[in-house]
């Protein structure tokens, strides 16, 4: 005699499946259907898969001598139970595609047609977990004809709490003056004497400001352990590159990227583009710990890019009425579109991008740079 | 506040007179909670187990007088049978020598000695009973069962029926084949 479980014990039960399993359960039965594609089932799933962070990794698929743009998510968790593993199911694009960002497990690659007149760019968002892929944003272009020099533009995306939506926001300077800018300065850690030769990486590693550069023969990470108090830098890396197996030509190696820390704080994980293998390596002992995510197929780059599984996206937008479900619109992503901004003339924009220097008179004749993390880097100004 | 101290002068003896007394009620007597099952079998448990079943908490919050007399806390949406084996679990997991790998010992055996049905019993219970640590676990542990499952496995699983009609069905296999998708 089985009693059947009531709702809200399922929800607690399926909260804890992963997204591929739970697209498979869809076909259980409707009411199934309808509490997987909940909007505070989703929300509850993603809470507890930020803990299983997963990694996507891009690359270069040659298979019968056709070059394909593939994509393969896995789980760290996996990875790191299977260091030798290979990748397993991946997803093969039909374009060349540049992923912008990830951001709550939503993927927005990029695509461009380059020509000699114009420029044209538009974007598409996917959901690795669920294999679902927007329609292409409009597109939009650019002549450089139109911008005085230097041409600079970027592009950002990211995911604004306030609206509950996800943006893309092309920035550019186009016939704008650069003077009234409103930027944020930050101090360098108190260990860097000058700003490095290179544009040193910045990005958020659990919920820190996190630079990444390169000195003499080791790779060096600090940490801002409290947003905008500059004695908060903290070394978290100084590991030599032997360790990290990357080979230094001409003085300039290719440097890693930081992918994510272990919730204890004693392992960090990073990717290594130069040999295609991934690292972790322990923050109290710095030392080589083992290959992953060793490649079946023949590859050249593999780009790798964290997120966690996120079953849909922009519930707001998309409610689905109890009992009304068509299968053919449950999993669907809105296609993006894309906000262009100039860089003055938006109060919201001020202050997106940072200079990095010793002191403060260092950074008024720095010369600022935006960078790939800006939004995230906004969105701790805002919370701090 | 002259007449604060001196009665703060004159009551530690008393008091410490007054505790002595409790403590030895408290280890003689106190220290354990009547529990009565839905099959009406009463149970003696340590206060400080009984104490983390929310559906107790609550109980004595409305009637604190139960917790010192000889009236049984009624558990109605629980058997004696999952209530021995919620003993069981909190009693491993709250004894202080019990080291992180005996405790992983104890769950993967405490789950292998129960099927499907039961689970599932046990999970209603502790839901009843609201204990956290142990819902945790149950459902995870379903969770688990459930991995890499088909469909047809999840459906008998839970005792779900099929509604969907044949070409709804064959419209969802297309679009998840990439999933496993696995029809019977």
């Amino acid at each position: 005699m089985s009693r059947p479980l009531p709702e809200e014990l399922l929800v607690e039960i399926l909260s804890w499946v992963s997204v591929k399993d739970l697209m498979r359960y869809r076909c259980v039965s409707k009411s199934w259907s309808s509490l997987i594609f909940d909007p505070t089932f989703i929300k509850l799933h993603h809470q507890k898969s930020s803990k299983n962070t997963h990694i996507l990794l891009t690359f270069r698929d040659y298979e019968n001598d056709e070059s394909r743009y593939s994509a393969a998510p896995c789980s760290i968790h996996d990875l790191l139970e299977n260091p030798s593993s290979t990748i397993g199911a991946c997803h093969r694009f039909n374009h060349d595609y540049i992923v912008l960002g990830v951001c709550n497990g939503l993927v927005c690659l990029q695509d461009s047609y380059r020509g000699d007149v114009f420029e044209e760019y538009w974007v598409r968002f996917w959901n690795p977990a669920t294999r679902v892929m927007s329609e292409e944003s409009p597109h939009i272009r650019l002549c450089s004809s139109d911008y005085n020099y230097p041409y600079l533009f970027m592009f950002g995306f990211g995911y604004d709490d306030w609206s509950d939506t996800y943006q893309v926001v092309l920035l550019d300077n186009k016939s704008h003056q650069m003077e009234n800018e409103s930027y944020s300065y930050l101090s360098m850690p108190d260990g860097l004497f000058k700003v490095p030769p290179d544009v040193p990486a910045l990005e958020i590693l659990k919920g820190c400001l996190c630079l990444s550069h390169h000195h003499e023969t080791h790779f060096v990470v600090w940490l801002m352990k409290e947003f905008r108090d500059e004695k908060s830098w903290t070394q978290l890396l100084n590991v030599g590159y032997e360790h990290l197996h990357i080979h230094v030509l001409h003085g300039f190696p290719t440097l890693p990227v930081i992918l994510c820390m272990s919730r204890n704080d004693d392992t960090v994980l990073l990717a290594n583009y130069d040999v295609d293998i991934s690292t972790s390596i322990n923050v109290h002992c710095p030392c080589y710990m083992g290959m992953l995510g060793r490649k079946k197929v023949a590859t050249n780059v593999l780009r790798y890019t964290r997120y966690q599984e996120r079953i849909r996206h922009g519930e707001r937008t998309e409610k689905l009425g109890k009992g009304s479900v068509t299968h053919r619109n449950d999993a669907s992503l809105h296609p993006p579109t894309i906000c262009h901004l100039g860089m003055r003339g938006n109060e919201k924009m001020g202050g997106c991008r940072l200079a990095l220097g010793r002191n403060r008179s260092d950074m008024d004749s720095a010369e600022p740079y935006p960078t790939q993390s800006r939004l995230s880097a906004d969105r701790a100004t805002e919370s701090d | 506040m002259a007449e604060e101290t001196e009665s703060t002068k004159t009551e530690p003896l008393k008091t410490a007179e007054e505790e002595f007394k409790k403590l030895e009620i408290t280890e003689e007597e106190e220290s354990e909670l009547k529990l009565e099952t839905s099959d009406h079998v009463t149970f003696m448990v340590e206060a400080s187990i009984a104490m983390k079943f929310g559906a107790v908490q609550q109980y004595l919050e409305v009637s604190p007088a139960a917790s010192a007399s000889a009236t049984a806390i009624p558990l109605h949406n629980v058997a004696s049978r999952e209530l021995i084996l919620i003993l069981e679990y909190y009693r491993m997991h709250d004894w202080v020598d019990a080291g992180e790998r005996d405790l992983k010992e104890f769950d993967e055996r405490f789950l292998k000695d129960l099927n499907y049905e039961e689970l599932k019993e046990l999970l209603l219970a502790a839901n009843y009973l609201n204990v956290e640590k142990l819902f945790n676990f149950l459902t995870k542990s379903i969770a688990n069962i459930i991995r890499n499952k088909d469909v047809e496995f999840v459906r008998t699983f839970f005792g779900i029926d099929n509604d969907y009609t044949p070409e709804e069905e064959a419209a969802y296999r297309e679009e998840n084949a990439w999933a496993g998708v696995k029809f019977v």
